[in-house]
């Protein structure tokens, strides 16, 4: 298990809310849609009027701002593939005097910018949880409806309210400020930009010209981010694209694991770690960047403790091109939480390192490995959504991922009746949990030992028993 | 005519009857579990969570496999008591033969993952009716224990989470718990 890049991140989180760069104010908000999304996953689609799957988020066209008391704000327009031309929906997040974020996303039915318009707010996994009319010149909603029926802090919102991880529930709108005030923070419109890099719509006047309140016509931007595309994209732009679009399906994920598995420097770094009482590991790196054939294997290590060890991965020609790590687990336990992300570099610090061609992103990507060897299996956990992956990296907390992954552990024993676990059962149960906590993110694969053409995809059944598939 | 009656009274009937939770007093007896404070829904669950900052960090629900209870403890020579909340999951033994020592591992590894080892407790209490297990991180207000009667092996889960107590009152309220655990 992964440890030492853990005191890293909490040494990010402590960092005061004031104080986060644009880049981590960023990370936060993909943080937390990611949040929202396993969230979804794991209660299901009822209830939500607002189907996530319609959204795309506009990552590229951020604005940066500052509400009345100070917290920073981070406006991300949305673009539904359902949707009226005449709406504009964005996300809203803001980051409280403890660091957290707390978010929403806001549906106007007409322009936000004239006039009067009917507003909805929707939680981060798109349950309506507030209706009204919006006032474009006091920037102020007036509520008509408050749904949620039962989830007792509505009355409690705050300006820009709801859900994240300050609680127990990401969903549930949480802390204080008053409802009807809720003040609207569109992109670009705040009155702190915060540097560089955020995005001016093209607005109409307000209380003016434009389309009016009738919609339809150019007054409500649904494409924000047209302005920054097209050819004249810098490379930082292009990698952002990359990371912003690149998925990997199952069958690539089984075929990463084959790939790594055929290679017999890595068949021999499995031999020479896998009966270890201490865990040990082995960095794999690329022989050259541009080119995804060739992998070499490093020196085996130890921190000589039975459950973590540390690992540092690089990109760059002086320390080697690391697409990953393997490490045994002696316990025979599954992957942990910090074997997913702990073997990673930031995708984010990749696109904006000026030495870190297009390519190269792509190709790590596409191979990047955290393999953990344990009671006679290989679990390889790759690459599903790299914008979901770079949230987690970069948005990771450590304190409420692993309370999680205790309640699913604990949660999947219950359900299944065990008592004292057996060996197969530990390894089902940490399955379980991880995906629950990353299936979004993350692919995981295992196969024997020794295996080269077997490997299977790990997923969750509607009873969060895991399941294994060979995809192609 | 019957089947309107029946209707009748499953739409009268408290909803703490339909979401059925494990009937604990069935398998033990203990005086930290008692029924008065049982959390029967979703809702209470969640307002008393709120109420004693125990956050769930995943979606909350009530399993007809173990039972909620809201928990005091008030620590040796301190006048207040604190309250938390414990997960209760009993199980009649099949037939397996196993050892506390074996069993509290088999949490331990799973539940410790990467944590550093150096910040849990972890401790056998034994005494002639019941053996039982704990641990727990110093840096957690999770304290997972595991009991087994002795000599037929029924065994008890019981997660309890309480804010507050420092290593020594965990380890003492962990003790009493197995201690106080009476199979029937």
């Amino acid at each position: 298990m992964l440890g030492a890049v853990q005191s890293c991140q909490k040494d990010m989180l402590d960092i005061p809310p004031e104080l986060l760069s644009e880049k981590e104010l960023l990370a936060k908000a993909k943080a937390w849609h990611v949040e929202n999304r396993q969230l979804l996953r794991q209660k299901g689609t009822k209830g939500a009027e607002m189907d996530l799957d319609d959204l795309i988020f506009q990552w590229d066209s951020y604005a940066l701002s500052k509400n009345k008391v100070g917290n920073q704000v981070i406006t991300v327009p949305i673009v539904s593939k359902g949707a009226s031309k005449a709406n504009y929906i964005e996300l809203g997040l803001i980051v409280d005097d403890l660091g957290r974020a707390k978010g929403m996303i806001k549906e106007y039915m007409r322009s936000p910018y004239t006039g009067k318009t009917q507003m909805n707010i929707y939680t981060g996994t798109g349950r309506l949880f507030l209706s009204g009319v919006y006032d474009a010149r006091k920037q102020k909603l007036k509520v008509s409806r408050r749904m949620l029926s039962g989830v007792g802090k509505l009355d409690k919102l705050a300006k820009i309210a709801s859900s994240g991880n300050s609680g127990s529930d990401p969903e549930e709108p949480l802390d204080g400020g008053e409802i009807e005030g809720v003040d609207v923070y569109p992109p670009g419109g705040g009155d702190d930009g915060g540097g560089g890099g955020g995005y001016e719509p093209d607005w109409p006047d307000d209380n003016g010209g434009g389309s009016g309140d009738s919609g339809g016509g150019g007054g409500v931007p649904t494409n924000p981010g047209g302005g920054s595309g097209g050819s004249g994209e810098t490379p930082q732009q292009q990698k952002q694209q990359i990371v912003n679009s690149r998925t990997r399906t199952d069958c690539d994920a089984t075929k990463l694991a084959q790939k790594y598995a055929l290679r017999v420097n890595i068949q021999s770094a499995i031999n020479t770690i896998k009966d270890e009482e201490n865990e040990w590991g082995v960095a794999i790196s690329l022989a050259d960047p541009n080119y995804t054939s060739l992998f070499n294997a490093g020196t085996p290590y130890t921190d000589g403790k039975p459950n973590s060890i540390h690992f540092n991965p690089r990109w760059d020609s002086t320390n080697g091109y690391t697409t990953g790590f393997i490490h045994n687990h002696p316990a025979g336990s599954a992957p942990s939480p910090s074997d997913v992300y702990g073997a990673m570099i930031s995708l984010n610090t990749m696109v904006y390192s000026q030495g870190i061609p297009t390519n190269q992103l792509v190709n790590y990507i596409d191979n990047y490995a955290s393999m953990v060897v344990s009671n006679g299996y290989v679990y390889t956990i790759s690459v599903k959504n790299a914008l979901y992956v770079s949230a987690m990296k970069d948005g990771y907390d450590n304190v409420k991922e692993r309370k999680r992954y205790e309640k699913y552990i604990m949660e999947y024993y219950d359900d299944n009746n065990i008592g004292e676990p057996s060996a197969l059962q530990k390894q089902q149960a940490g399955e379980s949990a991880l995906l629950q906590l990353f299936g979004e993110q993350i692919h995981i694969t295992k196969h024997e030992i020794g295996e080269t053409n077997n490997s299977k995809v790990l997923k969750l059944d509607n009873d969060k028993k895991v399941k294994s598939e060979k995809p192609c | 005519m019957k089947t309107n009656l029946i209707l009748l009274l499953l739409m009268i009937m408290p909803s703490k009857f339909l979401l059925a939770q494990q009937n604990t007093t069935d398998f033990i007896t203990n005086n930290y579990i008692q029924s008065s404070n049982l959390l029967n829904t979703v809702s209470a669950l969640r307002s008393y969570r709120d109420s004693k900052n125990l956050p769930s960090y995943i979606g909350l629900r009530i399993s007809e496999k173990s039972a909620y209870y809201k928990i005091s403890y008030q620590p040796s020579g301190v006048s207040t008591t604190i309250w938390g909340l414990v997960n209760v999951r009993c199980l009649n033994n099949t037939g397996q033969q196993s050892t506390i020592e074996k069993i509290l591992d088999a949490y331990y590894v799973t539940l410790i993952a990467d944590d550093d080892e150096d910040n849990y407790t972890k401790e056998i209490v034994k005494n002639p009716s019941v053996h039982g297990g704990f641990f727990f991180s110093k840096e957690s207000n999770d304290i997972y224990i595991y009991i087994i009667s002795h000599p037929n092996q029924d065994f008890v889960s019981a997660t309890i989470e309480i804010n507050g107590l420092t290593v020594a009152q965990k380890k003492a309220l962990a003790q009493d718990f197995i201690n106080k655990t009476v199979f029937q």
